[in-house]
């Protein structure tokens, strides 16, 4: 396996790991996994050193989807696979997606749901099952214009995870609605004092 | 104090083996799930595909990528039977025939469907289990044995429309040594007088 110094990403992924907040592990088993199908496990092997050298070790083996783990992890695990893996923006959102697929708790919740406005109004109470830190809820659902507005408060982690969000977002929403699309229209890392994401539909 | 430390330490433990619990139970689901020979998916109500095990897999051709968030349909040759299949599962609580299932490469695979309708504790209907069996040996037998039986009984008709003609022969020439015998008596006859 080809090394990479990965020393110059310490601070930052202590940065990450130290704000509060946890996570299911079946968010972080899907992204792991996701990984994998993209690269193949030498993508996974990868991304499973860095973490274990940068002092955060964790195996998708291992992961177990009803534990919780620090939220800080995720976007630890998207910078890495912007940094080693050679990610765009759009494969970060397009794993994010593919993530959404394959979660073990993703499928659980909405294998229930009857239609998309129940999904999105909803949000709120799915954020909080999954994640600790934060707050999401359904800002505007315009139903005759076929738009809603989301918001993401109080979370603050770094400018990747809007991405690999987004397309985790888009992911669950699929479910329930095909021609649904996602697009970030304000950012907390931007100056504004929330993540606000536009969902439309046709 | 005490006596909150010792309510509290139970409510830990309990917490401990809950947690131990749910870990079991994920690995069982994911174990069983890749063990189970029959191929099996999850529906959602709107009958999209949620989730699928690793015989589904195998026998479609699809990964969970592939085909997690597209409707059972896409898997099938017959699309509206799907449909009407699910309806009835959803009023009589099961439906079950036989479908066309096209893999990711085109094959067609001859298949006995059951859809199962899932209703919460409440009672509220909440998607479909759906399982599917690969018959296509079977019918390949069946059809060989159908296509062995239609040749036996072919041979056989031929062998008894032989038979008639032969039977026909014989007769003849029966009849034909009859008259030749009655035809010597004739003359005999003829012949004394
Ligand atoms: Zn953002």
């Amino acid at each position: 396996m080809i090394m990479f110094d990965i020393s110059y990403l310490q601070e930052e992924a202590d940065r990450l790991m130290k704000i509060p907040g946890v996570q299911k592990g079946a968010v972080l088993k899907s992204h792991l996994a996701a990984i994998k199908e993209r690269g193949g496990t030498e993508s996974l092997a990868k991304i499973e050193k860095a973490l274990s050298d940068l002092g955060y070790p964790l195996k998708l083996q291992e992961i177990k989807s009803m534990r919780e783990y620090p939220e800080g992890q995720t976007a630890l695990v998207s910078l890495l696979c912007q940094k080693l893996l050679g990610y765009t923006d759009e494969d970060i959102f397009n794993q994010a997606f593919a993530a959404s697929k394959l979660s073990f708790f993703g499928q659980l919740v909405m294998r229930t749901f009857l239609s998309f406005e129940q999904v999105i109004k909803n949000v709120s109470r799915y954020w909080r099952k999954h994640v600790s830190v934060g707050e999401l809820e359904c800002y505007e659902f315009n139903k005759k214009e076929k738009f809603a507005i989301l918001r993401l408060k109080k979370y603050v982690f770094h400018p990747v995870v809007c991405l690999s969000l987004a397309g985790y977002f888009l992911g669950m929403f699929r479910y329930v609605q095909p021609n649904v699309k996602i697009k970030e229209t304000r950012c907390a890392h931007k100056g504004a004092p929330f993540h606000e994401f536009k969902v439309t539909w046709q | 104090m005490a006596k909150t430390n010792i309510s509290k330490k139970p409510v830990k433990d309990e917490a401990k083996i809950l947690q131990a619990d749910l870990d079991e139970l994920e690995w069982y689901i994911d174990d069983f799930s890749t063990f189970l020979p029959l191929a099996v998916c999850t529906l959602n109500p709107l009958g999209i595909i949620v989730n699928v095990n690793k015989a589904f897999e195998v026998l479609t051709g699809y990964s969970v990528l592939d085909i997690v968030r597209e409707p059972l349909s896409v898997v099938f040759l017959e699309k509206e039977a799907v449909g009407k299949m699910e309806e009835k599962a959803k009023q009589k609580g099961i439906s079950k025939t036989e479908l066309t299932a096209i893999s990711k490469n085109g094959r067609k695979i001859v298949t006995t469907v059951s859809i199962a309708a899932r209703k919460d504790k409440k009672g509220v209907f909440i998607g479909y289990f759906v399982a599917m069996t690969d018959i296509t040996e079977l019918k390949n037998l069946q059809m060989n044995l159908e296509g062995q039986v239609a040749r036996k009984t072919k041979e056989l008709q031929e062998k008894l429309a032989d038979l008639e003609k032969f039977a026909k022969l014989v007769v003849g020439r029966e009849l034909k040594m009859i008259e030749l015998k009655n035809k010597i008596k004739e003359m005999e006859k003829a012949d004394k007088i």
